[in-house]
């Protein structure tokens, strides 16, 4: 028996939508010509620097795409008008974030060398020359802190999220709202609620009492992706499995979670990156300590983000420069974690085909 | 390697001590944790890496406030706190605690006008008006009568204070209840806006933190605040300058770490509470070169023993001796002196005291000193000693002291007045 299928061969679909060579270019031009009058504007009128440019060329180049697409038809027009709004747009959301990372690395490249990474300001005033002491203890702080946090949310966020789509028992709407609610507490609230238990009843400050305060805010958002990345399992799936005769139990954890075992692996790296930074609730529960320490258990722990305070505190040059680059690494850590999630929940989408 | 490096900074420590009367007796590797004034933090972030290198202890500050510091001393989250304020009377810290003046330093009436050429001179009175709202332009009569050789401009006084609650605020404004009582008529408070005797004057401006008021002055013609000296010197070049004050010699004193310094180096007794070790600031000295406007930053700390505290004494004494000296000109502060630096050494050396059994261990044959025990009591004044109990252990020599006789363990009464301690005292072969 074969198949019969007939191929329309050589028959390319229309792509009016693609501009040619000569299209793009003109419309380069365009832009180009727009921001120079803009400019020119700025130069002659009480505005000033790139706000104003953006305030000038933004409207002037909607302007111009409006008249210029008169002859091109209303569709044209109306794809001209929306292009301009959108490339506006994109820009406007594009430049807070780069003016970020570029105040970022430009005020803290100075304070980056190996001994930064490698050192820790035991010995070492804020003050003192680039190049001595670093921020190891903060690094490794950060880390001990974010993997405790890690173990203890993580089972509880997965777990949440595989009562709310697989049992769905009497309590799931109570725990969705729990969870959703809690993504709302503020930090420095989650923070408190360590130091009024945990840290008054020790008596001291320590690292585990900063990992618990960040898995009360991790939670939620392992919780919520987890239930989301288990919403993706086709129903199929489960019906198969019962249909083979498996227990809920050896459904859920034999057929779902492996099904989105790198979706889970996302919720987790979402959580980490949601905590990572996080100061307020760290300032009360694990305050600051000079040495490279591992220990969660042994007294306050340093991080990242509550030695860039400390360090901007001091006020002096050398000090504020390894602020700087203190959340230089800070940032660099996340945006690891995130292009992580990026590339394993890239991978799960590759799999799944 | 780590032994050695140790070794070596032991030797540094003990020679950097032994010239200026302090011990770091200590070097156990201990982790202390402080919190409390900001006022006095660059202080400590200039001195702890070097107290660290050369105890082997680990000392962290972590700030937050004369206010926070105190509660995390009370709740034990702290091992020693800095404050410029009193322990309220709802706050009730351990009974062994005490008070040890750290450091001193100016608050500076800093202003903005960059008309006005040469120093302004101004008295407590004129302060206070200005402060309260009465004076209101810079060439008013009562500055223009202190300030005969300058040419003051026309325009209008911009008042800026501070918005938070803050321990600069308590002490500018107990300086103005203390030199003008008769224009300042509110109680001191943290909180400047509540220490005003008519509100805030019309016009002026609140800024949070002593950066914030430094930056608003910098950045305003014709106004003018009260901030650490340090701040209005890292705005000096944007021409925010500071006031010569009057003081009751009557002579006008500019702000230094020199003036402030001679303005705590002898404070008058009544300023001192002996029980706590809390001291006043001196606003109406009459030291001739002394600047009134004058805070002080207090550490506290507990005085009974452990290892920790052992540290924490060694820790203020190395702030006092060794490092305030060194530091406190270039961050704008004024290291202690004179009688004031005696009574702190005083303090310092009964922290962890409390039980010390260094202080109650004799060896055969010696003696050991009635002071000695007085400390590890708690006590102070001319002891009268008694064996208790284990009178074949030890004696009581010449009535002052302690001697032992043979190895074992005795009970020493110590007393002084109508109190009494009994210690358990060691005698080792």
């Amino acid at each position: 028996m074969t198949a019969v299928t007939t191929q329309p061969s050589a028959v390319r679909p229309l792509q009016p939508w693609k501009l040619t060579t000569a299209q793009r270019f003109s419309r380069f031009a365009t832009v180009i010509a727009v921001v120079a009058v803009a400019a020119l504007l700025v130069l002659v009128s009480p505005l000033a620097g790139l706000a104003g440019i953006a305030l000038v060329a933004i409207p002037l180049q909607v302007a111009v795409s409006v008249a210029r697409s008169g002859r091109h038809g209303s569709v044209a027009a109306r794809n001209d008008v929306a292009t301009s709004l959108i490339g506006s747009a994109f820009l406007i959301l594009m430049a807070p974030w780069l003016s970020i990372l570029y105040t970022v690395v430009r005020r803290g490249y100075e304070a980056i060398s190996w001994n930064f990474l490698t050192d820790d300001m035991r010995v070492t005033a804020p003050d003192a020359e680039l190049g001595t002491g670093g921020i190891a203890h903060a690094i490794v702080g950060t880390g001990v802190m974010v993997l405790v946090a890690t173990a203890v949310s993580v089972p509880l966020g997965i777990l949440s999220g595989v009562y709310i789509t697989e049992i769905r028992g009497r309590f799931t709407k109570l725990v969705r709202f729990i969870v959703q609610a809690m993504s709302g507490v503020p930090s420095i609230v989650a923070g408190l609620f360590i130091y009024s238990t945990l840290v008054i009843y020790n008596k001291s400050y320590s690292g585990f009492a900063g990992a618990l305060a960040l898995a009360v805010l991790m939670i939620p958002t392992v919780a919520r992706t987890a239930e989301e990345v288990l919403k993706l399992v086709p129903e199929e799936l489960r019906f198969a499995g019962y249909a083979l005769g498996s227990t809920q139990a050896s459904n859920v954890f034999r057929i779902v979670l492996p099904t989105v075992r790198s979706g889970l692996v996302t919720s987790a790296i979402l959580g980490v990156a949601r905590v990572a930074g996080e100061t307020a609730p760290l300032l009360m529960t694990a305050q600051i300590f000079l040495a490279t320490k591992g220990n969660p258990f042994d007294g306050p722990l340093a991080s990242l983000p509550i030695v860039t305070f400390s360090f901007f505190q001091n006020g002096a040059d050398n000090a504020v420069t390894r602020a700087w680059g203190t959340s230089m690494v800070l940032l660099v850590l996340i945006s690891l974690l995130f292009a992580l999630a990026r590339a394993v929940s890239a991978d799960r989408r590759r799999s799944r085909r | 390697m780590r032994l050695s490096q140790k070794s070596v900074a032991a030797l540094f420590a003990a020679v950097t001590i032994a010239g200026t009367g302090g011990t770091i007796v200590s070097a156990k590797d201990q982790n202390l944790t402080g919190a409390g004034s900001t006022f006095i933090k660059n202080l400590f972030d200039a001195c702890i890496p070097e107290y660290n290198d050369v105890s082997g202890d680990t000392v962290s500050y972590g700030g937050g406030g004369s206010g926070a510091g105190r509660t995390a001393f009370i709740n034990g989250t702290a091992d020693f706190a800095a404050t410029e304020a009193v322990f309220g009377s709802a706050e009730k810290p351990p009974a062994d605690f005490t008070y040890v003046p750290l450091i001193a330093g100016p608050v500076a009436i800093a202003y903005k006008n960059s008309n006005l050429t040469g120093t302004l001179q101004l008295s407590p009175v004129t302060i206070a008006k200005i402060f309260a709202g009465q004076i209101n332009t810079w060439n008013h009569p009562e500055i223009a009568a202190e300030n005969p050789s300058i040419t003051l401009p026309s325009n209008n006084i911009v008042v800026v204070y501070r918005a938070d609650s803050s321990g600069t605020s308590t002490v500018f404004a107990q300086y103005l209840t203390a030199t003008a009582a008769s224009v300042w008529t509110k109680a001191p408070s943290g909180t400047f806006a509540n220490a005003m005797p008519a509100g805030a004057p019309p016009g002026s401006i609140a800024a949070p933190g002593s950066d914030g008021v430094a930056n608003k002055v910098a950045s305003t013609e014709g106004s003018i605040t009260y901030v650490e000296l340090s701040f209005q010197k890292e705005n000096l070049g944007d021409g925010v300058k500071a006031a010569s004050v009057k003081n009751a010699a009557g002579a006008y004193v500019a702000p230094s770490p020199i003036s402030a310094a001679a303005a705590v180096a002898a404070l008058p007794a009544g300023n001192v509470d002996q029980n706590t070790g809390w001291i006043r600031p001196d606003f109406a000295t009459a030291v001739p070169n002394a600047y009134p406007i004058t805070a002080l930053a207090m550490g506290i700390a507990r005085k009974t023993y452990s290892a920790k505290n052992d540290s924490v004494r060694d820790f203020f004494n190395y702030i006092l001796n060794t490092c305030a000296k060194a530091q406190a000109p270039t961050l704008g502060y004024a290291a202690l002196t004179g009688n004031t630096l005696k009574f702190a050494q005083g303090r310092a050396a009964g922290i962890s005291q409390l039980g010390n059994p260094a202080l109650t261990t004799v060896k055969r044959n010696q003696t050991l000193p009635g002071a000695s025990l007085l400390n590890a009591a708690g006590l102070s004044g001319v002891p009268t000693l008694r064996v208790t109990k284990g009178g074949n252990v030890c004696r009581v020599v010449n009535k002052t002291n302690i001697g032992g006789t043979r190895a074992g363990t005795c009970d020493v009464r110590v007393t002084v007045g109508t109190t009494n301690v009994t210690l358990k005292v060691t005698v080792t072969k």
